[in-house]
C-alpha cells in the first residue's frame, strides 16, 4: 500500500515546542495538586462562586467553539453544499478534540470526577438542564468520535471498517445536529434557574436561543479561523482540493456568519424589549453590554459583509478571529462577569493562576493533538487510496 | 396504590423521565422508519445507501 | 392542588377521550401544585431574636460539625456579615443602624426548605429530595460535585467542601431531619431562649404570622417572607424592618425554580422530534436537486447523442439514397445500353437475314 510520506520532524527545539513543553510540565504539576489536595488548593472557587473559568471558559467557550463540526457537516451533507467538502474533516477533528477536552476539563472541575457517569447509570436528575447538557455532550462526543474515525481508519489502512462508518454518515450528521442544538442551547438555559443572580441585561427567556444561534456563528468563524492557521502552518499537508476550496469556504462561511450575526443582533435587541432592560443600558454593566452587542456582534456582522462583498479574504479572516473573541466575551459575561453581579466586589471571583494554568494546559493539549493528527492522518488531504468525491 | 404528586418538582421528575425515554425511542424509531420508507427506492435517496459517488469526509 | 397517581394515570388514559380532553389539557398544562399539605416549617420572628447565637451552637452540636475558631459565646463574631459555609449550616447576622429600628436587628440564615427547591430541580443526579414533612435533604452518595445546586439556590445556602480532595460534599441545613423523624425538635428551635423560632405545620405558621402582624401592625412589616418567594419556602420570616435591610433579596419573584426551567426543558423533546424530520427533509430535497441536476445532465447528453445519431442516420440515408440513385442510373444506363445493343443486334440480324434471302432466291 502506497503510504503518503512526510518528512517526519524530530521534536526540535522550536520556540513553539519549548513553550508547549513548559506548559505541559506545569499543567501536569497542577494536575497533581488538584487531584491530591482538592479544589481549594488550586482554585479561587467559593460558596458564592461555585463556577469559575473551568466552567466559564473550558465548558461554555469550549463547547461553543467546537460547534464547527456540526455546522460544517450539516452544510455539506444535509444542505448539499458539496463545495465545502474539504472543510468537513478539519472541522470534525476540531469538534472532536474540543469536546474531548471539555470533558477532560470537567474532570478537574467537578468534586468527584469518577462519578461523572452517575447521571446515566445510578440516578438521573431529569429535571436538570445540566442532565440534558451532560447527556448530549456524552452522546455527541461519541458521534464526533465515529465521524472522525474514517481519517484514523484510512491512516491505519482499515478499509472495511471505514466503509461501514461511511454508511452511517447521514444518521451521524443528523444526530450531531440534533444533539448540538440541544446542548448548545441548554448551556444557556442552565442560567434560567438563577434570575436573581444573572444581570438583567444578560438574563433573558431567550438565553437558550442566544446560545444556540451564537454557537452557529462560533462554528462558522472557528472554521475560517482555524483554516487560516492551518494554511500558515500545515500548508504542505493540503491537497489541491483543499487549497482550491479554501477560499470558497471562507467566503461562503463568512457570508453565512454575517447573516446569522444579523439575526442574532436582532434577537438580542428584541430580548431587551422583552425583558424591558433598557434602563440598565446607562449603567456600567450597560456599557459593557453595549461593547459586547455593538463591538462583538454588530461590528463583525458588518465586517463580514464587507469582506464578502469585496471578496476580501483578509478582512474575513480577521473578522473570524474577532468573532471568536466575541464568543469568548459573551460566554464569560454570562458565566462569570454578569453572574453574581449583585455581590460586593470582595465576594466576586477572580481565577487563581492554577485555574488559568489548567485552562491553558488543556488548550495546549488540543493544539498538540491537532498537530499530531493533521501531520499523520488524512485530514487536510484526501487519502490517495480512497475514492474522490 | 395512591401515590400523590404534591410538588411540581416531583411532577417533572416523572414527566421528564418519561420524556427522555420517549426521545430515545423516537430517535431510534426515525432511523428504522426512514429505512422502511425508502428501502425500495432505487435512486440512491436511501438512508445510508452505499453510494459509490458519495464519499463522506 | 395535588394529584394522585391514579388521577394522573387517568389523564393518560383519557387523553384521547373527548369528554375529559379539556380537563386533562388544563390540568397537565397549568397544573398547580401547592406542596405537601402537612409540611412542617419554622417561623423566624426577627423582632424577637436577641442574637445570642445559641441556635448556632445547637446546630453545630446536633449536626456534629467541627468546632469554630471562636466560641459561640463570642458575640464579636457578629460584627462581620457571615454566610453559611462548609462547617456551618446556619449563621446569625447582626444589622445595625437600620432606619426606624431602635437597636440592632438579627437574622437567622439557613436553608429555607423551599416548596419547590431550586437545588433539587438543578441536581442532575437527584441528590436532593423534598420530603413529605417539608425537609429538603441531600444524599452524598450520588453527588458528583458539579455545584449546579449552588448556582441555582436563590438564597445562596448550599456550600461545598472545597478542601476535601476525595470526598467533598455539599453541606447545608437538613432541617434536622434525623431528629424530626425521631419526633424531636430541630436543634436550633429547641434551644432558642427568646421564642424567636416557632416550629409547626407550615399552614399553621402562616396563620400565626398573620395573627402577629394583624395584632401588632406597627411592629411588623406586612409581609411574610417565604410565603411566595421563589414559589414559597417552609421556613418563614417576619420582621419589623424591611427585609432588604436584613440582607434578604426582595426581588426574587414568586416563580419557582422548576417553572423557570420548564419551558426550556419542554423544547428538548420537540427538537428531538422535529429536527430529524426537518433535516432529513432538507437532505432529501438537496439530494433530489442533485439527482434532478444529474438527470438533466444525463438527459441533455442523451438528447445530444440521439440528435447526433439521427443526423448520422439521415446522412446515411441520403448517402444510401444517392447510392441508390446512382445505382439506378447505372442500371438504367446498362439497361438502355443493353436494349440499344439488343436493338442494334436485331437490326443487324434483320439486315443479315434480308441479305441472305436474295441469295436463297437466286439459287
Ligand atoms: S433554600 Fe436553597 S438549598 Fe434550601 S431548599 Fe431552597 S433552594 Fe434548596
Ligand atoms: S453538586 Fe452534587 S448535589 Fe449539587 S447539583 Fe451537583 S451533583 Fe447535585
Ligand atoms: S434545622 Fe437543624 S440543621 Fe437546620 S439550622 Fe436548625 S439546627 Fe441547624
Amino acid at each position: 500500500m502506497p503510504e503518503r510520506k512526510f518528512a517526519i520532524q524530530k521534536p526540535a527545539l522550536t520556540p513553539f515546542n519549548v513553550v508547549a513543553g513548559i506548559i505541559v510540565v506545569i499543567g501536569v504539576a497542577i494536575t497533581g495538586i488538584r487531584f491530591t489536595q482538592g479544589l481549594a488548593a488550586t482554585t479561587n472557587l467559593s460558596d458564592y462562586n461555585p463556577w469559575g473559568i473551568w466552567i466559564g471558559f473550558d465548558l461554555l467557550v469550549g463547547v461553543a467553539l467546537a460547534a464547527g463540526g456540526y455546522v460544517t457537516s450539516a452544510a455539506c451533507y444535509l444542505f448539499g453544499l458539496k463545495r465545502f467538502h474539504s472543510a468537513v474533516r478539519p472541522a470534525i477533528l476540531t469538534g472532536f478534540l474540543g469536546y474531548a477536552l471539555v470533558v477532560l476539563a470537567l474532570h478537574y472541575d467537578v468534586g468527584r470526577p469518577w462519578r461523572l457517569p452517575y447521571p446515566f447509570i445510578v440516578q438521573s436528575g431529569t429535571t436538570s438542564l445540566l442532565f440534558e447538557v451532560a447527556a448530549c455532550v456524552a452522546l455527541y462526543l461519541t458521534v464526533l468520535f465515529i465521524e472522525f474515525t474514517p481519517a484514523a481508519l484510512e491512516w491505519l489502512g482499515l478499509k472495511r471498517a471505514r466503509r461501514i462508518v461511511n454508511k452511517l454518515t447521514l444518521v451521524l450528521t443528523i444526530f450531531g445536529v440534533v444533539l448540538s442544538t440541544l446542548h448548545q442551547s441548554s448551556l444557556g438555559a442552565l442560567f434560567l434557574i438563577a434570575p436573581s443572580k444573572l444581570h438583567p441585561l444578560w438574563y433573558s427567556p431567550y438565553l437558550a436561543l442566544y446560545f444556540f444561534v451564537s454557537s452557529i456563528v462560533a462554528g462558522l468563524s472557528m472554521v475560517i479561523f482555524e483554516s487560516t492557521l492551518s494554511h500558515r502552518y500545515f500548508h504542505d499537508k493540503m491537497d489541491t482540493e483543499h487549497l482550491q476550496e479554501a477560499d470558497g469556504v471562507a467566503l461562503g462561511f463568512g457570508k453565512a456568519a454575517a447573516f446569522v450575526l444579523a439575526g442574532y443582533f436582532v434577537m438580542k435587541v428584541i430580548g431587551l424589549a422583552q425583558t424591558n432592560a433598557w434602563s440598565y443600558l446607562s449603567t456600567g454593566y450597560g456599557l459593557w453590554f453595549l461593547v459586547e452587542l455593538l463591538g462583538f456582534v454588530l461590528l463583525p456582522c458588518y465586517a463580514y459583509a464587507i469582506g464578502v462583498r469585496e471578496k476580501n479574504l483578509k478582512v474575513i479572516r480577521w473578522t473570524a478571529a474577532w468573532t471568536v473573541l466575541g464568543i469568548v466575551v459573551n460566554r464569560f459575561n454570562v458565566g462569570l462577569i454578569a453572574f453574581n453581579w449583585h455581590l460586593p466586589s470582595s465576594e466576586r471571583y477572580f481565577p487563581h493562576w492554577m485555574e488559568i494554568g489548567i485552562s491553558v494546559f488543556v488548550v495546549t493539549l488540543g493544539v498538540l493533538a491537532y498537530r499530531f493528527i493533521v501531520t499523520h492522518m488524512p485530514i487536510l488531504y484526501a487519502h490517495p487510496d480512497y475514492d474522490k468525491h | 396504590m395512591t401515590h400523590t404528586i404534591n410538588t411540581l418538582h416531583d411532577f417533572m421528575v416523572r414527566t421528564e423521565g418519561i420524556t427522555y425515554i420517549l426521545i430515545v425511542v423516537a430517535l431510534v424509531g426515525f432511523v428504522v422508519f426512514w429505512r422502511f420508507l425508502t428501502e425500495r427506492d432505487e435512486d440512491g435517496e436511501r438512508l445510508g445507501a452505499d453510494r459509490p459517488d458519495e464519499n463522506p469526509h | 392542588m395535588s394529584i394522585s397517581r391514579r388521577t394522573f394515570l387517568g389523564w393518560l388514559g383519557a387523553a384521547g377521550a373527548g369528554t375529559s380532553l379539556g380537563r386533562s389539557a388544563h390540568a397537565a398544562g397549568t397544573a398547580n401544585f401547592t406542596g405537601y399539605p402537612d409540611s412542617l416549617g419554622v417561623l423566624f420572628d426577627a423582632t424577637r431574636c436577641i442574637g445570642c447565637r445559641k441556635c448556632e451552637e445547637a446546630c453545630n452540636r446536633v449536626n456534629e460539625l467541627p468546632a469554630p475558631a471562636k466560641p459561640f459565646s463570642d458575640l464579636a463574631v457578629l460584627d462581620r456579615k457571615r454566610r453559611t459555609d462548609a462547617k456551618t449550616y446556619m449563621v446569625i447576622n447582626r444589622y445595625d443602624n437600620i432606619p426606624g429600628a431602635k437597636g440592632p436587628v438579627y437574622r437567622k440564615i439557613q436553608c429555607n426548605h423551599c416548596l419547590e427547591p431550586a437545588c433539587a430541580s438543578a441536581c442532575f443526579v437527584r441528590a436532593f429530595a423534598k420530603n413529605s414533612n417539608g425537609a429538603v435533604t441531600y444524599d452524598e452518595s450520588v453527588c458528583v460535585g458539579c455545584r449546579y445546586c449552588m448556582i441555582a439556590c436563590p438564597f445562596e445556602i448550599p456550600t461545598y467542601e472545597y478542601d476535601r480532595a476525595f470526598t467533598p460534599r455539599i453541606m447545608k441545613c437538613t432541617f434536622c431531619q434525623p431528629r424530626l423523624l425521631k419526633g424531636q425538635l430541630p436543634g436550633c428551635v429547641e434551644i432558642c431562649p427568646a421564642e424567636a423560632l416557632t416550629f409547626g405545620r407550615r399552614r399553621h405558621l402562616l396563620k400565626i404570622a398573620r395573627e402577629r402582624i394583624g395584632l401588632f401592625p406597627a411592629r411588623y412589616i406586612d409581609h411574610i417572607y417565604g410565603e411566595t418567594e421563589m414559589g414559597g419556602t417552609t421556613w418563614l420570616t417576619i420582621s419589623g424592618v424591611p427585609f432588604r435591610e436584613l440582607g434578604m433579596r426582595e426581588d426574587l419573584g414568586t416563580t419557582s425554580a422548576p417553572e423557570l426551567t420548564k419551558g426550556a426543558l419542554s423544547v428538548v423533546p420537540i427538537v428531538a422530534g422535529l429536527w430529524p424530520v426537518l433535516l432529513t427533509g432538507i437532505y432529501a430535497i438537496s439530494q433530489r436537486k442533485d439527482r434532478i441536476a444529474r438527470e438533466e445532465k444525463a438527459a441533455a447528453v442523451d438528447e445530444a447523442v440521439t440528435r447526433a445519431r439521427a443526423e448520422a442516420k439521415a446522412k446515411l440515408a441520403e448517402a444510401l439514397a444517392k447510392a441508390d440513385k446512382d445505382k439506378k442510373a447505372a442500371i438504367d444506363k446498362e439497361v438502355k445500353k443493353a436494349l440499344a445493343d439488343a436493338a442494334k443486334a436485331k437490326v443487324q440480324e434483320t439486315a443479315a437475314a434480308s441479305a441472305a434471302a436474295p441469295e436463297k432466291k437466286s439459287s
